[in-house]
């Protein structure tokens, strides 16, 4: 308890040191303190990680960083949607028209496996998306598929299915949108973002 | 005859029964088109009559079976000539390598415009048929929808697609709305304003209810609108992705939908709220099209590996796979007189639409490269309408079944897809 409260507190002071920059930034763009803002309710469950020990080292760490992507958002550009530092989150991908997980991506998903084991108040949205090369009805069901396959494979490694969403958007936010093989495979992904 | 409230049309009378005489066998392969003179239609104003058949004029060209007549071509005589049969010097239209001539006069009767229009046979110079048109003045352009449609049935026995409306979505920034116009790219009515991502259009026959998946409220949902009352009347967004197809009366919906291992294609009774599984698995099933006696419906499905058509006949419930070669094979659409389906196949890299018929021994790429998508018959079968794509923003084209007569609409001119066609009620 009296580490969180340590938490909050080291959290009040990075915000206070960055508010005169926020207000400042807050007549051109309202998004550094939406940023800012969304740093506080993070704070709420990572104070609680604390009870669990052995986390105080990353504690710390996590601070540091967290003190850049507030300044970062506080210079007006778009902070990354808060995930958290060490978190093993990043996208995986599919071959073409598939949605059977690679073997590569397995240890990928193990990691955030494990990782949502430990962090048992997080929960996680997964996004499934499709490549341009197909057609629009078909790729919405396929971007299910391929979050629901991913999805079934974390509930298979021990994560609580209630702390895992799946949205399809079939083809329809691609990351890269040019008309290249490269892109191509980047877009045909599952993506995670920490639901609140 | 049914009277409708704003647009009258009164046969005054028939030259023989319409089914007596078949001028062109559309299903026909490589049918020759008919050269057809439609010149402008004589009243009170020179130029409003020009307007009338240069629309008529395009209508015909539209519907791929004409070759139409320049203005140009007519001398004075014939183009003031009156017309009745017996003033019609059918030897000179002849001269020109006419076949067949449409003349019409119009006049003004308070807010309305009346259209009295005479179409002739040039070879035998006989009357084909005689009808008169009357609707308010500013909807003239459904009154030359109509005679072309008139027309087109009595040269080919089937009413034409100048009077239907196609329905579509099209990009708006990052949105994507749904949009309803004529054929011809006239009267565009948005039909929703999100500022999401809205796809997969149907509307219910009586064009009261609009279903649609949106991403409006974050999650995709499946929603019903009373355009009526621009309310929803249903909305499912419980996880996982539903997709609407067609609806099967004013109350059935037929949609697909796919969460954790369950996925199928659905009717839903939206007044008894129940939900009927047609087809399903822990696969993909999706693009459900119906014939129009709703005893065959098509879809796609992985259940094999790869994604392929299939077709059920709903009364024995028996399963066909239709396509075998490739292994892309998605969104069919079959013709709503059964008999030809329509589907995009993955050739070469390429998303080709492809015609095959209901035993998949038939076959035939309608395009030439490109990434097309969305295939959907007319009511009448005759025609394709699909969206496609080569460089820049993606299009909706009109084709003849038979592959012939390819061109695009010309419509909002922003990444439009997802077309369908719709009977619209005349309004």
């Amino acid at each position: 308890m009296r580490r969180s409260l340590l938490f909050l507190f080291l959290l009040l002071v990075i915000q206070v040191a960055c508010a005169p920059k926020t207000v400042k930034m807050v007549e051109r763009a309202p998004h550094p303190t939406e940023a800012v803002s969304k740093e506080e309710e993070v704070a709420g469950p990572e104070g609680e990680e604390g009870k669990e020990g052995a986390q105080e080292a990353q504690g710390i760490k996590e601070e540091e960083v967290r003190e850049e992507e507030v300044k970062i958002a506080a210079k007006g550009k778009v902070a990354a949607p808060e995930t958290p530092s060490g978190s093993p989150l990043k996208d995986i991908h599919f071959d073409f028209d598939s949605y059977t997980i690679r073997a590569e991506d397995l240890r990928v998903l193990s990691e955030i496996g494990a990782w949502l084991r430990e962090k048992k108040t997080i929960r996680l949205l997964i996004e499934g998306h499709c490549d341009e090369r197909g057609t629009v009805e078909y790729n919405l069901i396929l971007g299910q598929k391929r979050a629901d396959a991913v999805r079934a494979y974390l509930v298979s490694l021990g994560v609580e299915g209630e702390r895992l969403r799946t949205v399809s958007y079939g083809k329809e936010r691609p990351i890269d949108p040019r008309h290249t093989e490269d892109a191509w495979a980047k877009n045909r992904r599952a993506h995670f973002e920490i639901e609140r | 005859m049914r009277l409708r409230p704003l647009l009258f049309l009164l046969i005054l009378f028939l030259a023989r029964p319409l089914e007596a005489r078949i001028y062109l066998d559309v299903y026909a392969i490589g049918f020759r088109r008919v050269v057809v003179a439609a010149p402008p239609f004589r009243g009170p104003q020179e130029r409003f009559g020009t307007d009338f058949a240069e629309l008529l004029n395009k209508d015909l060209e539209l519907t791929g079976f004409f070759v139409t007549t320049p203005f140009s071509l007519m001398d004075r005589r014939m183009l003031e000539e009156p017309e009745e049969k017996e003033h019609i010097r059918f030897e000179d239209w002849s001269s020109l390598g006419i076949e067949l001539l449409s003349k019409a006069r119009f006049r003004e009767e308070g807010q309305d415009v009346i259209v009295e229009a005479f179409l002739y046979d040039v070879t035998e110079g006989s009357l084909i048929f005689a009808k008169r048109y009357r609707t308010k003045k500013d909807l003239w352009r459904s009154i030359v929808h109509r005679l072309s449609d008139d027309i087109v049935l009595a040269v080919t026995g089937e009413r034409g697609i100048t009077n239907l409306k196609i329905l579509f979505v099209a990009e708006e920034g990052s949105s994507k709305e749904v949009y309803l116009s004529d054929i011809d790219g006239y009267m565009i009515k948005k039909l929703t304003s999100f500022g999401s991502i809205t796809l997969s259009p149907c509307l219910s026959p009586d064009g009261s209810l609009l279903a649609y998946t949106s991403y409006k409220k974050g999650r995709p949902g499946l929603y019903v609108m009373d355009l009526r009352k621009r309310s929803d009347v249903y909305e499912d967004t419980t996880e996982g992705i539903k997709v609407p197809h067609l609806f099967l009366s004013n109350r059935t919906l037929v949609y697909s939908g796919a969460v954790g291992r369950s996925s199928g294609i659905f009717t839903l009774d939206l007044e008894r709220r129940i939900t009927t599984r047609l087809v399903g698995g822990d696969g993909i099933y999706t693009s459900a099209s119906f014939t129009r006696d709703g005893k065959k419906m098509v879809f796609v499905s992985d259940m094999h590996g790869s994604p392929q058509v299939f077709l059920k006949n709903l009364e024995n419930g028996e399963i066909r796979r239709i396509t075998f070669s490739g292994s892309y094979n998605t969104s069919p659409a079959i013709s709503p007189k059964g008999g030809l389906i329509a589907f995009v196949s993955k050739l070469e890299g390429n998303l080709e639409i492809c015609l095959t018929d209901e035993d998949g021994k038939y076959m035939k790429v309608l395009t030439d490269g490109g990434m097309n998508d969305s295939p959907q018959f007319s009511p009448c079968g005759r025609y394709v309408i699909y969206s496609g794509r080569k460089a820049g923003a993606s299009k909706i084209h009109l084709s003849l079944a038979n592959g012939e007569m390819r061109r695009v609409l010309k419509l909002t001119g922003r990444g439009e897809s997802q077309p369908r066609f719709f009977i619209g009620k005349e309004d």
